[in-house]
């Protein structure tokens, strides 16, 4: 278990650089005065995930024709690092009386199969396709958006999709993600160092961790 | 309904010579007049209780499972540093915010009470307004007030409302805002009951208006604001819905350990603790009780209760 490792810690340290020199705004997410700021051009960048154009599109509609996607920025040149920012799928759980059935209705409803649902997911909810052959398919490769000034995005969002490796979440992924975000408000608040924040974290999600019968290594 | 009419109909007529048959008779209409209140009072208030009590005896792990653990969760709560930081905040909270809004309560209720004319009664309304607004409504509201881009407020004080230095006061300004109209109102109702004649005396004696207002009307309501003091309190320890209403627009001021009541409920809905959350409920409310039972037995010469 590490956040806090050398990676981590270049990344602490670069952000907490771009916030101090005025580069990078600290407004919590989700606020007024975070979406008076996508609206009105304050932002000029927002790294985003797959789901993140229709986001956009549908907070900041009055910056419409101004965005463009790029593939994210690398930290050695020429490199194909990307990330995992969430999402949603569709899944049935367990506790499903027919799990099967329930099964056969979900593929019915939202499979490749079912073009016409996801010609309504894509064009009306900007759904950054669950199913393998939808994410493939030209309808959602070379897609025009009007907000992006007609640039096909998904040409940039599902390459750097394919390149993420399989990974898996920790048991306990809300707690380590609760430690991170607490710890980096409170060094934004406090005008501390990011990367202290980290090793708190650490010990926390360690002890944490400890607490709920883990071996932590 | 007609089974307590009967009964009481019959009643005169059997019980004449037994008086304890007739008790018991009178004991079993009794009950089952507050049986509603009685059913209400076991299901969301009691039995929630015993079960929280239950739980904070006992340790679950994802790993081990649930074990029984005695106090282990509340010796743990006693040892953490953000239980207490969240209970020297409220305490610090109400130790400001207690006398402010009494004070401004008191001060609003005796203009109002002096003045008789109509902008008194539009006064009156006005001020009682904040509280017919919901809670959470409220607090939204002085949220995009205190935004910093967007709310009036920055742009003409410059001042970041919910930066760490400043938020404590801007938490205090949304509880005064929607609880000294109520208090106001308490007082203002106990001024009303008081004898006019007390007044005329005083007059007559030489006493102004404001001799009047703090020497003859506020000693004599002194149990209503007793009352109200006693509410504010157990309010700000309990402090909740605003710091968590506004924790979202920033999170590194209005941290998840705020205040105890905040801790308690983000162990239990971000971090699955409900043990401990439990055990540090508890204790919170132990706190509230002993702090209200101190404030009552302080000023029992005074209160009416």
């Amino acid at each position: 278990m590490a956040v806090n490792d050398a990676g981590a810690k270049q990344v602490a340290t670069y952000w907490e650089g771009m916030v101090n020199s005025g580069l990078a705004d600290t407004k919590a997410y989700g606020t007024t005065d975070f979406y008076n700021g996508l609206g009105s051009g304050k932002y000029v960048t927002y790294l985003a995930a797959g789901w993140g154009p229709g986001y956009l599109a549908s907070v900041a509609k009055t910056t419409s024709g101004k965005w463009r996607a790029a593939p994210l920025p690398q930290w050695t040149a020429g490199g194909n690092v990307q990330g995992d920012w969430g999402g949603s799928s569709f899944a049935v759980t367990d506790q499903a009386k027919n799990p099967e059935v329930a099964t056969k209705v979900a593929m019915d409803i939202y499979g490749a199969k079912n073009t016409d649902a996801w010609k309504i997911g894509i064009d009306e909810a900007y759904l950054f396709p669950t199913a393998t052959p939808v994410l493939e398919s030209d309808a959602f490769l070379k897609k025009k958006y009007d907000f992006f000034g007609g640039q096909t995005v998904n040409d940039i969002f599902v390459p750097a999709y394919k390149t993420i490796s399989p990974f898996s979440w920790s048991p306990f992924n809300s707690y380590n993600f609760n430690q991170l975000t607490t710890g980096i408000n409170g060094a934004i608040e406090k005008k501390t160092s990011w990367t202290a924040a980290l090793d708190t974290a650490q010990a926390n999600i360690s002890q944490y961790a400890t607490q709920q019968g883990f071996k932590v290594q | 309904m007609t089974q307590v009419e009967t009964r009481s109909a019959t009643a005169p007529a059997v019980a004449g010579p037994a008086p304890r048959f007739k008790r018991g008779r009178e004991a079993a209409t009794g009950w089952l007049f507050v049986l509603p209140f009685v059913i209400l009072l076991v299901a969301f208030l009691l039995l929630p209780m015993a079960y929280a009590f239950k739980l904070s005896l006992y340790r679950s792990t994802l790993i081990e499972g649930e074990h029984f653990a005695l106090f282990e969760n509340y010796t743990q709560a006693f040892k953490d540093p953000l239980v207490r930081q969240g209970v020297v905040r409220v305490v610090l909270f109400g130790l400001v915010q207690t006398p402010v809004m009494i004070g401004i309560a008191l001060l609003a209720a005796l203009l109002i009470d002096h003045a008789t004319s109509r902008f008194s009664r539009f006064f009156r309304l006005a001020a009682f307004v904040p509280y017919a607004v919901p809670v959470v409504i409220g607090t939204l509201m002085w949220g995009f007030l205190y935004s910093q881009d967007t709310g009036p407020l920055s742009s003409i004080l410059h001042v970041d409302f919910l930066s760490s230095n400043v938020v404590l006061a801007s938490l205090g300004n949304v509880v005064t805002w929607q609880w000294a109209g109520y208090n106001m109102i308490v007082l203002y109702a106990a001024l009303q009951g008081l004898p006019r004649e007390v007044y005329e005396s005083a007059r007559i004696d030489g006493a102004g208006p404001s001799q009047i207002a703090w020497r003859i009307k506020t000693p004599m309501i002194s149990s209503a604001i007793i009352l109200a003091t006693l509410f504010t309190i157990l309010g700000t320890l309990q402090f909740f819905t605003e710091p968590l209403i506004l924790q979202p627009l920033n999170p590194g001021s209005i941290t998840q350990h705020y205040t105890p009541n905040v801790y308690a409920f983000n162990q239990a809905f971000s971090f699955q603790q409900y043990n401990y959350s439990a055990a540090i409920s508890f204790l919170l409310g132990a706190v509230v009780f002993v702090g209200s039972y101190i404030f009552l037995f302080a000023t029992r010469k005074r209160s009416a209760l």
